[in-house]
């Protein structure tokens, strides 16, 4: 599980005559956060439905310890891949233990046929992201932090390699955000090898191992956040004007207008 | 605990219990579809009818009430669980099968046929030709939306689809010649039971027997979906074989059930909200008690309609519309919540 890694090969996507990815060859180290960061429209989440193959790239592939994920069956990647897309509306209430089971899916099991390791598989994943006490509630009643943190377990209890999630901290409070980022990093140190899309470059600063920016559909740096967080990058990217300081608890970020 | 039974609501019975209690009034009112006529024949007399002899009962029994309970329990059931798949598939309380205009297109080959003449209200010709343009105006979408559609795409394309399906059968309707023709396919339009035979059993039963078994096996996909189509697909859920499969079976069961029924509407619509009632709002889990309630209520208006005193038989589709909304008022009530933040 420590040593998976993944790769996009030269991926492109056109959608509706419009090209969304240009050639993107990347490569994800193993066991590490990552944080896919980049302004609206950059193609992060295209990049990551294609990752997760839910959608197939105009051109290119995506490998997985050197394998195109595209010859797996849809339940073996499944498997090996849990995604967390955007949308985490349940569209029926149902019960936040039987919602998580959902993960247990890639492995044959259901609420009615499931065996004694996918239960412990669903309530170690409700542990881990602390929202064991809600196991019996109904999803629609839950707040947006703990129903965020429901579907990361959902996702979680595949217990599969790979785990993508984007956005995952949109619409939280800076209480949950910061406690979603430690769940994800503490996944990333257990051999997880997690890809997280980011909006708060603060926190993608402080809690990833390794920074990826893309604009335009492009792949403009990969490396550690000290690396790829440069003034002149954040003023040529975002359009925005920040003062970047190193002190004790990692690189610091802080905005300080637009750029005209 | 591994084994306990996590549950939404905290409800007094059990979902098992309240399944239970669902079997038993199918049961009776199974019992009370046979024992209702016009005839009154004692319970003895019926049940020696049912299983043999050649007298007075036994036709009564063999050749009107039995084909007219199965078709109720049929029809009923494949409306109930076609309504909880569709459901499932849109994530929408409020999807049912004339969204997508197989009903309407079954009712526009059926009316086609009888205004034609080429055969009556109870001839064989009219179930094959309502199946038949059921399939067709599947095929249609389909051509129309292509494969990989968005439900967006499904759903303007059904209205348009039901909509000129129901244009047509009312131009049909207009032209026709001559006054006898239309009393019969109004009559006909309005659904009933009456007159049935078992050769309309036959006819229609295989069908249907078929399009609840596809639909059945495809609760998980509908469960899956829950979560959105992308979570579905991450989840190793084909996301358009499980729409077309889907559409396919209910377009060939609801078509089947039209043929032989006329145009019943609102028990796709209500018989998965009672379902919901008794077991949760689970898409999976809802698909059985959907086809039970279906049925149910069916068999319910069915006999009601034999009940009432009336000049013409009454329309079995008006008393489903009579009994189920007020069912359907108290699952809104219910599930205010699902209404209010489920319909994504």
């Amino acid at each position: 599980m420590t040593s998976t890694t993944l790769h996009a090969e030269q991926v492109s996507l056109d959608l509706g005559g419009r090209t969304v990815l240009h050639a993107v060859d990347l490569a994800f180290a193993p066991a590490c956060l990552h944080a896919m960061v980049g302004p609206n429209g950059a193609g992060k989440s295209s990049l990551m439905r294609i990752l997760a193959q839910v959608l197939a790239p105009s051109s290119g592939r995506v490998l997985m310890n050197g394998r195109p994920l595209a010859g797996l069956s849809a339940n073996q990647r499944a498997r090996m891949v849990a995604y967390l897309p955007q949308d985490r509306q349940a569209a029926w209430p149902m019960p936040v233990r039987e919602l998580v089971m959902l993960g247990r899916m890639p492995h044959g099991a259901t609420v009615e046929r499931a065996t004694r390791q996918d239960w412990q598989a669903v309530d170690q994943a409700l542990e881990r992201t602390k929202v064991s006490g809600l196991a019996h509630r109904c999803i629609t009643q839950l707040s947006g932090g703990e129903k965020a943190r429901v579907m990361l377990a959902r996702a979680l209890a595949t217990q599969a390699p790979v785990l993508l999630v984007d956005e995952p901290i949109a619409a939280l409070d800076p209480h949950h955000q910061w406690l979603m980022m430690e769940l994800l990093q503490q996944e990333a140190q257990a051999g997880c090898l997690v890809i997280a899309v980011l909006h708060d470059l603060s926190l993608a600063a402080r809690f990833a191992d390794r920074i990826v920016m893309l604009d335009q559909g492009r792949v403009v740096v990969q490396g550690d956040s000290v690396t790829v967080l440069t003034a002149q990058r954040l003023a040529d990217v975002f359009d925005i004007a920040v003062t970047l300081e190193q002190d004790k608890h990692g690189l610091r970020l802080v905005q300080t207008g637009l750029v005209p | 605990m591994v084994t306990d039974q996590p549950r939404a609501d905290q409800a007094r019975l059990s979902p098992h219990r309240r399944l239970a209690g669902l079997y038993a009034v199918l049961v009776v009112m199974l019992c009370a579809s046979l024992l209702t006529g016009a005839v009154p024949l004692s319970l003895a007399q019926s049940l020696k009818g049912l299983w043999g002899g050649d007298d007075l009962a036994a036709t009564i029994m063999r050749e009107i009430r039995l084909p007219r309970t199965l078709l109720a329990l049929f029809v009923g059931g494949i409306l109930g669980i076609s309504g909880a798949a569709l459901q499932g598939l849109m994530r929408n309380p409020l999807a049912d099968p004339t969204v997508f205009g197989a009903p309407q297109s079954a009712a526009f080959g059926a009316v086609l046929v009888l205004y034609s003449g080429m055969a009556g209200a109870l001839s064989v010709v009219l179930p094959l030709a309502a199946i038949g343009t059921a399939l067709l105006s599947f095929v249609v979408l389909m051509r129309i939306v292509g494969r990989e559609a968005s439900v967006v795409a499904l759903i303007l394309a059904g209205l348009a689809i039901g909509t000129l399906a129901g244009a047509a059968t009312s131009i049909v309707i207009a032209l026709s010649p001559n006054p006898f023709a239309v009393t019969e396919i109004v009559f006909w339009m309005m659904g009933s039971f009456e007159d049935r035979s078992l050769l309309h059993v036959g006819l229609s039963v295989p069908f249907i027997l078929a399009a609840m078994g596809l639909l059945l096996s495809q609760g998980n996909g509908y469960r899956a979906l829950v979560l959105g189509e992308d979570s579905a697909t991450s989840l190793g859920i084909d996301v358009s074989r499980l729409r077309w499969m889907t559409l396919a079976s209910v377009a060939m069961g609801v078509g089947a059930a039209v043929a032989v029924s006329g145009a019943i509407g609102f028990v796709g619509l209500i018989a998965p909200h009672c379902a919901r009632l008794l077991v949760g709002a689970d898409p999976r889990r809802i698909l059985w008690p959907s086809l039970l309630s279906g049925s149910l209520l069916m068999l319910m208006a069915d006999v009601l309609v034999r009940l009432v005193p009336a000049q013409t038989e009454l329309r079995v589709g008006a008393v489903t519309a009579l009994l189920g909304v007020p069912l359907f008022v108290a699952a809104i009530r219910r599930h205010r919540g699902l209404f209010a933040e489920g319909a994504a």
